[in-house]
């Protein structure tokens, strides 16, 4: 195959056509008055051309299965945090509000530190296998027919929900979220392409990647699992239908899937 | 809260403006609707958590189309990695198809896309994929008009060899 093949191969347009990014800008006329008349009469003799800016004119209206609204939803949700941020941002405009801010977060801090001492001397309390009170969290988004909502644990799933994750990890560590079906066989959720653990810094995160349900039905629970230590999902042991036992080292925060048929 | 507010504000106009062409050009990329939600989706997260670092003379468009394009060829790459690439249902809607392409030619695409060294596979989508002269591709790349030409010569070069290795081995 010659080098201009390849150029056939490849090119959506015609060479003498504008490129995507050029028809893009004439569609939302950004582009100098000189550029914006030459892609007009351009138009004027491309019938493919017109084609492709009647497409760009119709928005997400040309795609049937964009669903924009719900991806709008998963934007804002991922988003939450950088919200938080602002937010915090915007305290510490003023010495005043600064002052005001130690005085809570030293408030903050006591009862934080009385929280944990408690929680510590809860007897026969261990980080293996238990969710942590210090902030892990898994929460699950569910996407049907096209809308987003964030699901609850115990929840009804039906076959076919898409579902994607946000992590709230109180610590650095590796992470990975296991399925646990009826049966107590365990299979990989995240990272999608690994058994093992990734690593990741302490914080809320829209993990990458998605899930969709199979057509099995009954009870699952989706497990998050942070460890200190590179972990792999061999090292996660089923307890029949009562559990999943975690390495020492590691904390968990269980999530339960109520599988029903699509009524 | 007014910051939020503007913050929401930004992300619905951006999202109204340029969200249909970074969804167009994921579908494209990426061959399936699931995958080009997700890409928009993570694109515009990005976005929204970098627009502080952002430079507003290169233009939302612009960057927009930069993030697009590294996450679609992560993308690409993962799938590579997990062997799926050859498995992938292609849309029968003719529209995530360009006009002058057929299903064989956009499977080849995708796939040397995938295992290209990835400088080559940006300038190979900008220039042979979206139809850039050097000069804009350099802009998007923000290297010199030189490097693009030997950028794409190699990848070229490269992809000939694959394809021919390819059929050798049929």
């Amino acid at each position: 195959m010659a080098h201009r093949d390849l150029d056939k191969l490849f090119s959506t347009a015609r060479s003498d056509c504008p490129s995507d990014a050029l028809l893009d800008r004439y569609h939302w006329r950004v582009l100098d008055d000189e550029l914006q008349q030459s892609v007009s009469a351009h138009l004027h003799d491309c019938p493919m051309c017109r084609q492709r800016l009647e497409f760009r004119e119709k928005g997400f209206h040309a795609f049937d299965a964009a669903r924009p609204e719900a991806m709008l939803d998963v934007i804002r949700s991922g988003l939450n945090k950088g919200v938080f941020s602002t937010l915090i941002s915007g305290i510490f405009k003023t010495p005043l509000r600064i002052a005001t801010t130690a005085v809570g977060a030293l408030v903050l801090l006591v009862s934080l530190v009385f929280v944990l001492y408690s929680y510590n001397n809860v007897p026969g309390a261990s980080s293996s296998g238990m969710r942590s009170m210090g902030g892990l969290e898994l929460r699950v988004f569910v996407e049907r027919s096209g809308r987003v909502s964030e699901a609850l644990s115990g929840d009804e799933f039906h076959p076919g929900d898409r579902l994607r994750f946000k992590v709230s990890l109180p610590h650095e560590g590796f992470v990975l979220v296991v399925g646990q079906e009826d049966s107590g066989r365990l299979y990989r959720v995240f990272p999608i392409d690994s058994g093992k653990g990734e690593r990741m810094q302490s914080s809320i995160s829209l993990l990458p990647g998605a899930v969709r349900l199979d057509s099995s039905l009954g009870k699952e629970k989706l497990l998050l699992v942070l460890c200190s230590q590179p972990v792999d999902i061999h090292m996660l042991s089923s307890s029949g239908h009562s559990g999943i036992e975690v390495p020492s080292g590691c904390i968990s925060s269980i999530f339960e899937l109520n599988k029903t048929k699509v009524p | 809260m007014r910051d939020s507010n503007n913050a929401d504000e930004q992300l619905s106009g951006w999202f109204e403006k340029y969200g249909p062409s970074v969804y167009r050009r994921a579908r494209y990329l990426l061959g399936n609707d699931d995958d080009a939600r997700e890409a928009t989706q993570e694109v515009f997260i990005r976005a929204m958590k970098a627009q502080r670092t952002f430079e507003a003379r290169a233009g939302v468009h612009t960057w927009l189309y930069r993030i697009t394009t590294n996450y679609c060829l992560n993308v690409l790459r993962d799938r590579k990695r997990r062997k799926e690439l050859w498995e992938e249902n292609m849309s029968d809607s003719g529209q995530a198809v360009p006009f002058t392409q057929n299903v064989e030619s956009v499977m080849l695409l995708r796939r040397l896309l995938s295992e290209a060294e990835a400088q080559q596979a940006r300038v190979a989508v900008y220039v042979l994929v979206d139809g850039m002269s050097h000069s804009e591709a350099a802009r998007y790349m923000k290297v010199s008009r030189r490097t693009v030409g030997n950028l794409l010569e190699r990848f070229k070069k490269w992809a000939e060899a694959r394809i021919l290795e390819e059929k050798e081995g049929e």
